[in-house]
């Protein structure tokens, strides 16, 4: 069902893989200010653990891991158009999508 | 009839209503919004009486939905949030053109939430999880006009993509640890290994994200003031109080083995969103942004009652739930109606309420006394049975700050109730026009208010429904 | 049946008032008040005739956590259920001459308050003592912010968190109690007697219902909410703080402390008794200079308690019989004193001593009147307060002389502070000549001829309390000896 010549590869590069990538993602979403690199960011740190999930799935002879990547794909995909079309907004009464300009609700 | 169809009654009903309108929407383009309003809340209303009947228990699609009682009530106590809310935002969405599209994103939201109390399976809970909350940031920028409106969706859509980033990581390294997605399999497969330690600790980083709890509720308060009020309360009241019925069930379930570990965690959790949320509470100025606040410290309470893990736990957070949608939806009542008219959301634009508007002072400070937890409202009783459940595990220390911070909140909630009977106002709020709906949703709030703390007939019913732990 | 109609009519009443014409507010509260105290007055008889089965009833009430909704009257609960039915016409009637805005409300927070006054003293479970103990609260805040002078509003605020704050101390150790109950736990104050607890459990525990209580009495050092609060209040709202809710505390450390946690009490007594006894004696000074009658009031009235709550401390038969019927003594006083001011208020237009001076010779009722209650605050013999403080002292002296010693400074210094209010207020030069005053009016003297009456005959005939009281509190010192005797044998 799941190719055996991925077991080859032991599961600890998937996993240290997948966390650096999830690192990288988290560590953008916290540092950037620009909301569109954010977002790629989050896209980040979803498709680490999309690695994560098809290669333990690989690893259990399990398709259950696979099917759920498929979900986190639909739902991101609506989620960034969700996303984007509030940058949109935002932009149009804007003309900026830099995150430290939205300081008119803090406090 | 199918015995699958009954299971699945509350998700179809929505479904369905969600489809009528749909299809409404094509076919009768200019239908006025009052005829709108009313099938709409007519539509709401069937849905909830509809929770009552033909309930039935089971599993569906492979074990990845599960419906018994206990859920099937938490759903009605959904329906009937979202049925007040409804009515309360009649006099705001009359003046709106886009009424069929709030109520389409707002159901489906509730449709997720079905989804994910039902869900028996990490995907299913993913899938129902997105749903209810996608659908909510395109709600919070419902003031298409408005810069706030849209900075609140901004935060709102960034911080829910962030913690389902970080819920995923998790649930991907407990299926790598244990090769399943299923509660039940999961529960027994999982023995405490650091990785599902990892795991669980992103899960519930995931959770305090959306429950807003301290250090995860910066998204907050600005969400709260930016959001219309009606998607504020829904922020609020329905989406939080779904969100902590599953995490109660996955606490409880799922990483039961484990309850020791998380016991701490939510100690601290649970003291730390108190302390900070209450503290915060007492020095805003924006209505809508103090009930943020509040419900921070109302999160921090629900919290240490879910720490007991017994089966008292479980029916002192969902009856605790039960009795903050309607003293939430009180507050939220007013200020709806107030907004609505008057578009004034400041605390000082209060003084002097009483004297304009004797009867919603009497229920905003109904509803705050029961969000204050004080005898003989029924906030008192949901908070008392939190604290027992809480009291279950010993921890002493824990109740006696608990009650520290409940007297902090009595001053800051107090603040308001002051500030309306007593303070002077230059130019004092008009008297508002109550009309049929929202009259009949404040009513509804008050008599829950005061009877459902004295007949604890139903938290005896709930407790009954709760699974022993 | 009786115990739970007197719970039932304050509520009753209180939506007949809400769905009444405004102008018949106080006729419907006054009639409502009367009815309660009818039915009092006929459990004071089945009492005496010892036929108690109509003055209890339980039901289930949350039965997970195994509350019942559980209440009766033993003799003390009787004594106070009786001073609270009693006062609540007088209080009411006393509101008659003051213009009340938005009635409908005041009354009915009245009615409210008497539910809870009620539900305190004749909860026997812990759980539901707890509710009806704040539930006080609320109607007594509104009372006093609302319908109160200047500056009431920072000034109930204070109050209001202040005696919050004490009871979850309160909820808490009630919460904790609960934990220690053997099998499925309850709330019952009685399964609480049956505890053993250690002695280091008790002294947590004591302190959590002292605090608790203090504050509400208030004991030195927790006083400081109430002068204030009496001198904004409306009349009312001060009857009801000093005549009634002051009793909730010290009835809460009789029901509480003495019979669960002896041992607490036997390490902490020193320590609380001495502060009880700094309170009299400041409060007393305090008084002596105080120029507003009110106030002066006020601070004698912590005095009293203070002495009231040392005798319960003291825990013998002596002082707790004293507390009792001195707790019934001094809400007859310290109302009618109230109401004597609140007369001289009204005619003179103050009650600043020092621009008052010679009422005994406009108003000679006035001044008959006065000076029996005052006689009866300061304890001469033949009055009722000579009862309850002989007894209180007595009490004292039993567990140390000194502390009786201290503590009968209170006689001499209200003698002192009552009688200089009386000279410079009664005696002495008029100050005001333009005033054309008229004595005591019909409808006043109906309501202060009684008090006087009560003052008189319970002086002369103090058995008619104090049997009552008699066999519960044996029974209570019983609890608590035995309960001391069981630890100490571990």
């Amino acid at each position: 069902m799941i190719p055996q010549i991925f077991q080859t590869v032991p599961i600890e590069h998937f996993v240290y893989l997948s966390a650096v990538l999830f690192v990288i993602g988290v560590v953008g979403v916290l540092t950037r200010s620009n909301a569109i690199i954010i977002f790629m960011s989050v896209e980040l740190m979803l498709n680490a653990v999309n690695l994560l999930l098809v290669s333990f799935s690989s690893y259990h002879q399990d398709p259950a891991g696979q099917i759920f990547v498929f979900f986190i794909m639909a739902v991101a995909a609506a989620e960034v158009a969700v996303g984007l079309a509030i940058i949109t907004m935002i932009y149009r009464n804007t003309h900026s999508v830099d995150i430290n300009d939205m300081s008119r609700l803090k406090g | 009839m199918n015995e699958a169809l009954l299971l699945m009654k509350p998700e179809l009903i929505v479904t369905v209503i969600i489809f009528i309108l749909l299809i409404l929407h094509v076919a009768r383009e200019n239908s006025s919004p009052a005829y709108l309003l009313n099938l709409i809340n007519g539509l709401l209303f069937i849905n909830f009486l509809c929770g009552f009947f033909f309930n039935r228990e089971g599993t569906l699609f492979g074990d990845m939905y599960v419906t018994n009682g206990l859920i099937v009530l938490e759903k009605n106590i959904l329906n009937l949030g979202m049925l007040l809310i409804s009515l309360q935002a009649t006099d705001w969405l009359k003046k709106k053109d886009f009424i069929v599209e709030f109520y389409v994103l707002l159901l489906t939201t509730l449709l997720g939430m079905f989804f994910m109390l039902s869900s028996n399976n990490l995907l299913m809970f993913y899938l129902g999880l997105e749903l209810s909350s996608i659908p909510l940031a395109a709600l919070a920028n419902f003031e298409l006009e408005k810069r706030k409106s849209s900075e609140a969706a901004m935060k709102f859509i960034m911080s829910s993509a962030f913690s389902s980033g970080l819920l995923l990581f998790g649930i991907s390294m407990l299926y790598g640890t244990t090769g399943t997605l299923n509660f039940a399999q999961l529960a027994m497969l999982i023995d405490g290994n650091p990785l599902q330690l990892f795991s669980f600790i992103l899960l519930l980083a995931g959770f305090g994200f959306k429950i807003s709890a301290v250090p995860f509720h910066l998204w907050t308060a600005d969400v709260y003031e930016g959001s219309p009020v009606a998607v504020t309360s829904y922020l609020s009241v329905i989406s939080k109080g779904a969100i902590l019925f599953v995490m109660a069930s996955v606490l409880f379930t799922v990483f039961k083995p484990l309850v020791e570990t998380w016991y701490n965690m939510l100690y601290l959790l649970a003291v730390l969103t108190m302390i900070i949320g209450n503290l915060f509470a007492i020095r805003q100025q924006n209505l809508k942004r103090f009930l943020a606040f509040s419900s921070i410290a109302q999160v921090g309470f629900i919290l240490i009652g879910m720490s007991g893990s017994s089966q008292e736990a479980t029916a002192s957070v969902i009856y605790f739930v039960l009795i903050y949608v309607f003293s939430n939806l009180g507050a939220f009542g007013v200020i709806a109606l107030v907004s609505a008219q008057t578009g004034k959301e400041e605390i000082d634009d209060y003084k002097g309420f009483y004297l304009s508007n004797p009867m919603l002072a009497l229920v905003m400070t109904l509803s705050l006394f029961s969000l204050a937890g004080i005898p003989p409202t029924a906030g008192f009783f949901g908070k008392f049975f939190l604290l027992m459940a809480g009291a279950g595990k010993g921890n002493f220390v824990l109740i006696t700050i608990a009650a520290l911070n409940m007297v902090i909140s009595l001053y800051y909630y107090l603040r308001i109730v002051k500030v309306m009977f007593m303070e002077k106002n230059e130019t004092p709020m008009e008297k508002l026009q109550i009309s049929l709906f929202p009259r009949i949703s404040l009513l509804t709030c008050m008599a829950g208010i005061i009877l459902i703390g004295f007949t604890t007939l139903l938290y005896d019913y709930i407790f009954s429904l709760s699974t022993s732990f | 049946m009786i115990a739970i109609t007197l719970l039932l009519l304050p509520v009753i009443f209180a939506i007949i008032l809400l769905l009444a014409p405004a102008a018949s507010s106080r006729r419907i509260a006054l009639i409502g008040s009367i009815i309660s105290f009818s039915i009092t007055a006929f459990a004071y008889s089945q009492y005496l005739q010892e036929d108690f089965t109509k003055l209890n009833f339980d039901v289930s009430w949350a039965s997970a956590f195994g509350i019942r909704f559980n209440i009766g009257m033993d003799g003390i609960s009787l004594i106070l259920v009786l001073l609270t039915a009693l006062l609540y016409p007088v209080i009411i009637a006393s509101t008659s001459r003051t213009v009340i805005s938005n009635p409908k409300a005041f009354y009915s927070l009245m009615m409210l308050m008497q539910l809870g006054l009620m539900g305190v003293f004749m909860a026997k479970d812990a759980f539901l003592f707890y509710v009806f103990y704040e539930l006080t609260l609320i109607p007594v805040y509104f009372i006093c912010a609302v319908w109160g002078g200047d500056r009431s509003i920072p000034i109930t605020l204070k109050f209001f968190i202040y005696t919050l704050a004490g009871s979850l101390l309160m909820l808490i150790a009630i919460i904790y109690l609960y934990f220690k109950t053997p099998g499925s736990h309850t709330f019952d104050i009685q399964a609480f007697y049956q505890l053993t607890l250690t002695p280091v459990e008790q002294g947590w525990i004591f302190w959590a219902f002292f605090l608790a209580f203090a504050v509400k009495i208030p004991i030195f050092p927790f006083h400081s909410w109430q002068p204030d609060t009496y001198t904004v209040s409306p009349m009312a709202g001060t009857m009801l703080l000093a005549g009634l809710m002051l009793k909730m505390g010290i009835y809460g450390l009789i029901r509480f402390i003495l019979p669960i946690v002896p041992l607490g009490l036997e390490d902490w007594v020193d320590f609380a008794m001495v502060l009880c006894i700094i309170g009299i004696v400041y409060a007393s000074l305090i008084a002596w200079q105080q120029q507003d009658l009110k106030r002066l009031i006020a601070y004698s009235s912590i005095a009293h308690v203070g002495l009231i709550a040392a005798g319960v401390l003291a825990a013998n038969t002596a002082g707790l019989q004293g507390a009792i019927i001195q707790m019934f003594n001094h809400g007859i006083n310290v109302v009618a004193l109230f109401f004597m001011i609140d007369i001289i208020e009204n005619r003179y237009g103050t009650r600043w001593m020092d621009e008052l001076g010679g009422i005994a010779g406009q108003m000679k009722k006035l001044g008959v009147l006065f000076m029996i209650v005052m006689l009866g605050s300061i304890g001469l013999p033949l009055t009722n307060g000579f009862v309850g403080e002989f007894l209180l002292l007595m009490g004292m002296y039993v567990f140390n002389p000194w502390a009786a010693a201290f503590a009968g400074l209170t006689l001499i210094l209200g003698a002192v502070y009552m009688f200089r209010l009386y000279r410079n207020v009664f005696l002495g030069e008029v100050k005001d000549h333009k005033m054309t005053t008229s004595d005591v009016a019909g409808w006043e003297g109906f309501i202060l001829i009684p008090l006087c009456a009560i003052v008189i005959v319970i002086g002369i005939f103090p058995s008619i309390l104090l049997n009552v009281s008699e066999q519960p509190v044996q029974q209570l010192l019983q609890f608590m000896n035995d309960h001391k005797s069981g630890v100490s044998g571990l």
